[in-house]
């Protein structure tokens, strides 16, 4: 017989965090919304509100991955290294995708919710 | 000396943010039975490692004001402390990034997302393999 207490401890543990912090990550990625679609149309990579987008885009990629929200994580990861890396972006586009996403892991933490 | 797995560790976790933290602090505490102190900051991480000693710092690469290479550099001039493992942790994992930052001094590299169960394991053997 397996020890899984730790494991299935741990699981627990990541879930109720899970269930307490996911209504502050979703507003986050509300709030990443409202920064994409603060850029200008004609941003460089430089430009300060690129830049904090970027940076938002950054810490939510971190946040969805350590609670297992993969599939969000590197959504939003593609957003940061659009930002990042793409002389032009465009600010409507990338704010749909982060909408998207938000709602999806709205979604992913209701349906969390229901199965608890 | 090669240390014991089953002796007890102190590792200390600095990340901005506090989710990352505390995924990371159940990870190595419940699964992997270490002891964890948490640091919100570079500077954090220096005022706690004047207080006491620890057998890995894992440290956020990209944070506000002193980053992780920076944080790293205060420890290693400060300190003069060129042997605790120290293990970046960051979603950039790019070939060239991952040698920048071992450049720095740093023992290993783990990517970010990381799998919690497994992370005990990894920081134990990057302890082991530093000592």
């Amino acid at each position: 017989m397996t020890d899984d207490g730790p494991e299935r401890e741990l699981i627990t543990a990541i879930g109720d965090l899970w269930q307490a912090r996911s209504p502050e990550v979703i507003a986050d990625l509300e709030a990443l919304v409202r920064a994409l679609l603060e850029i200008p149309e004609e941003s460089r990579k430089t430009d300060p509100e690129r830049l904090s987008a970027r940076r938002d885009a950054h810490r939510l990629v971190g946040v969805l991955g350590v609670f297992g929200q993969q599939e969000a994580a590197l959504a939003v990861s593609d957003i940061e290294h659009r930002l990042a890396s793409e002389a032009t972006v465009d600010p409507i586009m990338l704010g749909h995708e982060a909408h998207r996403i938000a709602s999806s892991v709205r979604k992913a933490a209701r349906d969390s919710q229901q199965r608890r | 000396m090669t240390a014991s797995r089953s002796e007890l560790r102190r590792i200390l976790v600095v990340d901005d943010d506090p989710d990352v933290r505390s995924v990371i602090s159940l990870s190595l505490g419940r699964v992997g039975k270490m002891e964890v102190v948490e640091a919100h900051s570079g500077h954090d991480a220096i005022e706690r490692l004047r207080r006491g000693t620890f057998d890995a710092i894992v440290l956020d690469v990209m944070m506000p004001g002193l980053d992780g290479p920076s944080t790293l550099e205060r420890i290693r001039s400060e300190f003069g402390d060129s042997t605790t493992p120290v293990i970046f942790i960051t979603a950039k994992v790019q070939p060239a990034e991952v040698r920048r930052l071992i450049a720095t001094g740093a023992a290993a590299v783990i990517a970010k997302p990381f799998d919690p169960m497994t992370l005990p394991d990894e920081v134990r053997t990057i302890i082991e393999r530093a000592a």
